[in-house]
This record gives C-alpha cells, sequence and structure tokens, in this order.
C-alpha cells in the first residue's frame, strides 16, 4: 500500500504543477543582464517589436483579431517605406491569457528577442506578469486591453491604450444605483486580475452610492460548473448580479442561468462583447459596459477587407493604435528605449482610431468615456431606457 | 435552496462518476494510474462535435459511434504504448508518466486540430429547467442522473455474475495466481481498457452535452475523478462512484458556507484527508479488489 500511495500522491503532485497554470505567478523571473541596446547610426537592419497577447485558450478569440489588428499598423508602415529607411517585424507571442505563459512569453520576447518594444497584453494578467522584467530591461509596454486598475503603478515603462477599470467599475456601479435603480446587487466574479480589479471597484463605489452588496462569491476562471454559486446568488435578495468574467466560464454561466430560471438583471464588463458571449444562450437583455468608440468607418472597412472578417473585434482598434503610437514614437526619436519611454509620456490629444490619446503621469489614459451596451436577440446595442 | 444545492452536488457526482467508474475499472485490473482516462473523453467529445457539428451525421448514429471510437482509443493505449512498456517490466512509475505524456499530448493535439476555442455542441435546445419543488433541473441533468443510474447496476451486475466480471475480479485480485489457472491476464487487460475507454466515452458525450467542449476539460474532470476514486477506494467499483457522490455533495455544500473559490479546495482537503486516514477509501480493502 505506502507504494501505491506514494504514486497517487506523486501523480497529483504532478497535476497540480500542470494545473498551476491557472494561478497568479506573482514573481516573474527575471533577466538581470539589463543590457542596453546601442543605437547604430545609419542602421538599416529591421525594427524588432514584440507582440503579446492571448492566440490560445480563453479570450483567444478577440486575441487573434487583435493581433491582425497590429498587423495592419505594421504593414502601413512597411508599405510606406518602414521607420526612416527601416523595416519593422513582429515577433507574435501567445501569452494565453494567463499570468504564467505571459510570462514565459514576455522573458521571451525581451531577452532572447530582444526586441525594442512591446504591444500588449491584452489580459491584464499577461500585462501584470511582464511588468517586472519590461521595468528591469527598461522595455515599453503599450498595453491594448488590459484594464486592472493595479497596472496603473506598475512601472515607469507601462502604458495602456485603454482605461482602466477605475472608471469602468465606477460607471457600472452608477448605472446600476441610479439608471436602473437596483438598491441591493449580488457580485459574482472570477479570480483574476482583471474581474476582481473591476468587482473590487464596483463594490467600493456601489456601496459609497448607498447601495447593499447582499452576496459577494467568486469562481475560478477554468469553473465550468456555477450553478451552485448561482443558487446563492438566486436565493439572495438581489436586484441585479454584477458578473464579471472571461468568455468561457460566461458561456456557460449564462447558460446555467437560463437553467436555474435566475431572471435578475445582469451586467458585465466590457469583456463581454466578445462575439462568443454575444451569440451565446442565455444573454438575451444583458447589459455590459464599454468604452465609448468613435465609429471610424475608414478603418471598420479596411480592416474587414484585409482580413475578410465581417466585424472588428472589441481592442482591435485598440491594438492597432498601440502599435502606430509606439512606431511613430520610435520614427521620432529612435530606438534608444529610455527616449522612447519619456517621449510617450508627451503624446497628447493623439487621434487614434479606437478615440482620443493623452497619457497621465502612471503611463494611463487621460480620460475615459463608457456607453451601457445590451444584448438582444445575439446582438449588441445601446442601452436606452424604455 | 437545500434541493437545488443537493441536485447540483447529484449531478457534478454523477459527472464525476462516469470518470471515476472507468478509471477504476482500468485501475484494478493493471494496478497503475492511467491519467490519460479523462483525455479518452475530450477526445469522444470532440469526435461527436466532428461528426455531428462538422459532417451533420445524426445522433443515433454518432452517440454508439463515439462510444465505440473512446473504446477503441483505449484499447490502441493499451495496445500501442502500455503494453511494451509492461513486457519490459516497467514500474508502475514511469506507466504513470507515460499516461500523463498521453494526456498531455492529446490535450495539445486536440487544441492544434480544432483551436483552442470553447465549442458548443447544440444538439438539444437548452432553457429553463423543469421546476421541482423550487428547485430547477433540466431534461439533459434528469438524463445524466438515470444514465449513470442505469450504469451503476449494470457494471454491479456485471463484475459480480457474468463471466468475464469474475475473471477481471480474479486478475484483480491476484493477477499472478489468476494466470496460473490459465487466465490470459493480457486480455482481461485488454478488456478493461475497453469497458472502461466506452465509459469515458459516454463521458464525453454528456459531458459535452452540459458542460460544451474545450481541450483542457480532461484534465480537470480527471483530478475530479482521480480524487473521487481515491475517496470511494480506487480499487472499488462501487467505491468509486459513491466516492464521486460524496465529492461532488461536499464540493457543493461546502460552498454554501464557504466562498466558492474554495471549491477545489475542499475537493484536495478531503483527498488527503482520506490519504493520510484512510488511504484505502471508503469501500477499498488493503489487499485486492471488491465487485
Amino acid at each position: 500500500m505506502p507504494k501505491k500511495l506514494g504514486i497517487m500522491i506523486a501523480g497529483l503532485a504532478l497535476f497540480l504543477l500542470i494545473g498551476g497554470g491557472c494561478s497568479r505567478t506573482d514573481a516573474p523571473t527575471t533577466n538581470t543582464s539589463g543590457a542596453t541596446e546601442t543605437p547604430a547610426v545609419k542602421d538599416t537592419s529591421p525594427i524588432k517589436l514584440g507582440w503579446l497577447g492571448p492566440l490560445t485558450g480563453d479570450v483567444s478569440s478577440v486575441g487573434t483579431a487583435n493581433r491582425e489588428g497590429t498587423e495592419l499598423a505594421v504593414k502601413e508602415i512597411n508599405d510606406a517605406g518602414g521607420i526612416n529607411g527601416r523595416k519593422v517585424e513582429v515577433v507574435y507571442e501567445d501569452g494565453a491569457c494567463d499570468s504564467k505563459t505571459a510570462s514565459n512569453a514576455g522573458n521571451k520576447l525581451i531577452n532572447v528577442e530582444k526586441v525594442t518594444a512591446i504591444v500588449g497584453g491584452l489580459c491584464s494578467g499577461e500585462t501584470l506578469a511582464n511588468t517586472t522584467v519590461a521595468e528591469e530591461n527598461k522595455v515599453v509596454m503599450v498595453a491594448y486591453g488590459s484594464t486592472a486598475p493595479s497596472l496603473t503603478t506598475a512601472g515607469d515603462y507601462i502604458f495602456r491604450v485603454v482605461p482602466s477599470d477605475s472608471y469602468q467599475g465606477k460607471y457600472a456601479a452608477n448605472f446600476v444605483y441610479s439608471t436602473l435603480g437596483k438598491k441591493k446587487v449580488a457580485v459574482l466574479y472570477a479570480k483574476t486580475d482583471y474581474t476582481e480589479g473591476i468587482a473590487q471597484v464596483f463594490i467600493d463605489e456601489y456601496k459609497k452610492l448607498g447601495g447593499e452588496v447582499v452576496l459577494t462569491d467568486t469562481f475560478l476562471q477554468t469553473d465550468r460548473d456555477l450553478k451552485t454559486q448561482l443558487t446563492k446568488v438566486k436565493n439572495s435578495e438581489a436586484e441585479a448580479l454584477y458578473f464579471p468574467t472571461y468568455t468561457e466560464a460566461a458561456v456557460v454561466g449564462f447558460k446555467q442561468m437560463k437553467e436555474l430560471g435566475l431572471s435578475i438583471s445582469i451586467i458585465g464588463p466590457e469583456g463581454y462583447a466578445d462575439p462568443k458571449i454575444v451569440a451565446a444562450e442565455g444573454t438575451h437583455d444583458t447589459m455590459y459596459t464599454a468604452p465609448v468608440s468613435p465609429e471610424n468607418e475608414s478603418f471598420n472597412n479596411k480592416f474587414m477587407a484585409a482580413t475578410k472578417r465581417t466585424d472588428v473585434p472589441i481592442y482591435t482598434t485598440h491594438a492597432y493604435d498601440a502599435t502606430k503610437i509606439l512606431l511613430e514614437t520610435i520614427k521620432k526619436v529612435g530606438t534608444d528605449k529610455e527616449m522612447i519611454k519619456n517621449e510617450l509620456y508627451n503624446v497628447k490629444n493623439y487621434q487614434g482610431v479606437s478615440g482620443e490619446i493623452t497619457f497621465d503621469k502612471n503611463g494611463d489614459l487621460a480620460t475615459a468615456n463608457y456607453e451601457i451596451m445590451v444584448i438582444k436577440n445575439n446582438k449588441s446595442e445601446k442601452y436606452s431606457a424604455q | 435552496m437545500f434541493l437545488q444545492l443537493l441536485i447540483n452536488g447529484l449531478i457534478a457526482g454523477s459527472i464525476y462518476a462516469l470518470i471515476s467508474s472507468g478509471f477504476s475499472i482500468i485501475y484494478t485490473t493493471n494496478k497503475f494510474v492511467h491519467f490519460a482516462h479523462g483525455s479518452t473523453a475530450t477526445v469522444a467529445a470532440y469526435f461527436l462535435y466532428w461528426t455531428f457539428s462538422g459532417l451533420g451525421i445524426p445522433i443515433y448514429i454518432t452517440f454508439p459511434l463515439t462510444i465505440f471510437v473512446a473504446a477503441l482509443f483505449g484499447f490502441l493505449i493499451h495496445l500501442v504504448i502500455y503494453l511494451p512498456l509492461k513486457k519490459r517490466k516497467t514500474s508502475s512509475v514511469i506507466l504513470l508518466i507515460a499516461s500523463i505524456g498521453i494526456m498531455i499530448f492529446c490535450d495539445n493535439l486536440m487544441q492544434l486540430l480544432f483551436g483552442a476555442n470553447v465549442k458548443i455542441l447544440s444538439i438539444f435546445p437548452h432553457g429553463r429547467g423543469i421546476e421541482f419543488l423550487g428547485a430547477y433541473i433540466t431534461p439533459i441533468q434528469i438524463a445524466i442522473l438515470i444514465i449513470v443510474l442505469i450504469l451503476f447496476v449494470g457494471l454491479w451486475t456485471f463484475s459480480k455474475y457474468s463471466r468475464l466480471g469474475k475473471i477481471m475480479r480474479a486478475v484483480a485480485d491476484n493477477p499472478e495466481l489468476a494466470k496460473t489457472t490459465g487466465i490470459n491476464s493480457v486480455r482481461i487487460q485488454h478488456w478493461s481498457f475497453v469497458i472502461g475507454s466506452a465509459i469515458a466515452g459516454l463521458a464525453g458525450i454528456l459531458i459535452a452535452l452540459e458542460h460544451n467542449i474545450e481541450p483542457s476539460m480532461g484534465t480537470h474532470l480527471m483530478i475530479q475523478g482521480f480524487t473521487a476514486a481515491v475517496i470511494g477506494g480506487v480499487t472499488s467499483l462501487p467505491g468509486s462512484i459513491v466516492g464521486a457522490y460524496v465529492l461532488g455533495l461536499v464540493e457543493n455544500f461546502g460552498i454554501w458556507w464557504l466562498p466558492s473559490g474554495y471549491k477545489s479546495a475542499i475537493a484536495f482537503v478531503l483527498l488527503l484527508a482520506f490519504l493520510l486516514v484512510r488511504p484505502q477509501g471508503i469501500f477499498g480493502i488493503n489487499k485486492g479488489a471488491r465487485e
């Protein structure tokens, strides 16, 4: 028996190692060499950028579209002759919307590929897993979808072209409390950097407004059975549910809500714009907050023509803008990493396809505008009070 | 609330039982941990997705075909990978490592073939469950409960009364002694893989209908299935099924009070407690196997 027992425990330990992929890495490995490239004069070698985002796993449907946004921006610059005669090359790495995978990918980009700067990541966990190594090696990261409030103070080299959830969570809380008039909510969120951050902002603001959070509960992003959590929500006195999660758990969550007959209002963050969620069962009448993005018909047409897609998935315009801003900065100051960082802080009122971009002293967007979208018959439309 | 949680726990338990029972059948006759058992369910689920959604073959053909493919898959793994290793008198640790290799390979192969996105099988329209004393249950969930019940009774009858079942128990109890009485133990091990994997195929179908399909589903299921089997007694078929229900109920009732993030923690605490206090599980005996 002891031998068998040993085997089982060994097997379990191995499993935990493998399963550990869903947990957060607090200390990403870093390379301490920190050598900076010496900027070459009259260099015609290509400029190497890194790109980080989910190409597999949860949210990969968004990530692959965002990659095409970057590809389009780079193609335009290269077609116009590149930057000061140098072509732009991008190394694409999969962050899988998971801290551990993203940490490996980021380390590879910075230490092995020696990229000048990084576009990415999409998920907050992907970006947060790489802030230390990016700071130490002075590599600028411009995230195009990471909205976690904790990124604000993550470091000088970390920028983002999307507003922090400290705006979005507040906006959602105000909408639920004032516009919908719901005074009691339940909050159910996945344990990830992004969803935990926005849930906390929502709870704080909602309480400040005078509302009551009757239930707060969590689940793992890898869970596919939320029935018990939803049963708890149903049996609480909640008049609305705030439900921040990434795509795959949301899809089963909505199905199980319908099965359990949960009929209160559901509100979520901008991640719900993922076509997989919009097309999912049980999402009818679900609402979500989304950053106001100016309708940019010419970009949309250009993108759809280049990729043969029929829509422009969320954060694609942001990935395009992040790439363009970085490349235009490099064009201005060259490939010196510190100069790139300094110059980015001077970006003011940049007219991007995702909106106007001005970085504040933390590398965050200085302003943010949101609107409420509602899913009706598997289509997103702007919310209007009946 | 109590009734709803009970139903949730029973459904979760039934799903775990579908994995743990097949795992237990394979374990008793082979005496090593076949972790790739969960991957058999994944492969079956993707096969169903491919034949039904991709090729448009009707379900009365695809369902039996999926179970057959899963059985074949399990048989081939045993024939091509485990049997040559066993012939070299490899230790069960090496077999365990091999099974983990197969599991990772299968997960990644499915991801390569079908992509990482979650796949949704829309065979039956989903909708609001049927109300039953204030609790809700969907037709698919009722089907899962009934199928597992039938399977349980069927397996028990099989192992207790059928010739093959008796031989399997003999091999499980003492392979050497079984051999001296003229039993071909390799053939019995083949059979255990075929039967166990066929159950995994059934699990793949039902889980695909209840939880959607994704490449890592088998790995996650296997953790719960393995835990359930250890709790119930890995050498005992009824034990592995009882263990699955214990796990499903404890997880779901546990998070009634505890924050739901602790769901997996509850499962592992239970597993460790059993390993420390009663390593043979609820129904297991120290040596050999029961029906």
